[in-house]
């Protein structure tokens, strides 16, 4: 697993979620870097990686929330 | 002290990161600015993820744009959000559609720790801890 910055990792799973372990947050708990060990389309394929491991995570969508249906 | 946060505005809602803290571990999850929350709603896939048993969790009946839904509560450990923890705090359980990109909504039940000013002139909220 590459140690890649957020910026890096939106590059390379663009509109996908992502499981990164090892995070580094600044103080607002913005991920700035970390190591992506799940990816996927399916938001619970991360979450099913989530619960086979122990630890400190960050979970992401790497898209823009933004769509056509709009929330209330 | 005070907080500045820049939000996106090509983005269609307002959101914060909040550290999620479980049995199991705990998960940086991405949770929407919700003043229009009464109480945190995090969703059921992280919450189990983390060691949460959502099936013994109690029930209670949440008022939603169209109807009234029953949906499971329960009390977090922690939740660390904007550089403030609230240990035992009480959520719902319940999903977010995926396509909204997140993971649930930061309600009041957390925000009231706040002074909260939201500025769309320069897309930015402003939040200053209240010590109770």
């Amino acid at each position: 697993m590459k140690e890649m910055t957020f910026e890096e990792i939106k590059k390379k799973y663009p509109n996908e979620w992502v499981l990164i372990a090892d995070p580094i947050e600044d103080e607002m708990l913005e991920v700035k870097s970390g190591k992506v060990i799940a990816h996927s389309a399916k938001r619970d394929m991360i979450y099913s990686a989530l619960k086979e491991r122990r630890g400190n995570f960050a979970i992401r969508y790497t898209g823009k929330i933004k769509g056509k249906t709009f929330v209330l | 002290m005070r907080f500045l946060i820049t939000f996106d505005p090509d983005e269609d809602l307002i959101h914060l990161s909040a550290r999620i803290i479980g049995p199991f571990g705990s998960a940086n999850a991405r949770l929407a600015f919700d003043t229009g929350a009464t109480i945190t709603m995090i969703g059921k896939g992280i919450l189990e993820a983390l060691g949460y048993d959502i099936k013994t969790a109690d029930e209670i009946s949440i008022i939603t744009g169209s109807r009234i839904e029953t949906v499971k509560e329960l009390i977090v450990l922690e939740i660390h959000a904007i550089d403030r923890a609230v240990k035992n705090m009480t959520v719902i359980c319940h999903d977010l559609p995926e396509e909204s990109g997140l993971d649930g909504l930061l309600g009041l039940n957390f925000l009231r720790h706040f002074d909260t000013e939201i500025n769309y002139s320069n897309n930015t909220l402003i939040l200053k801890p209240i010590f109770l």
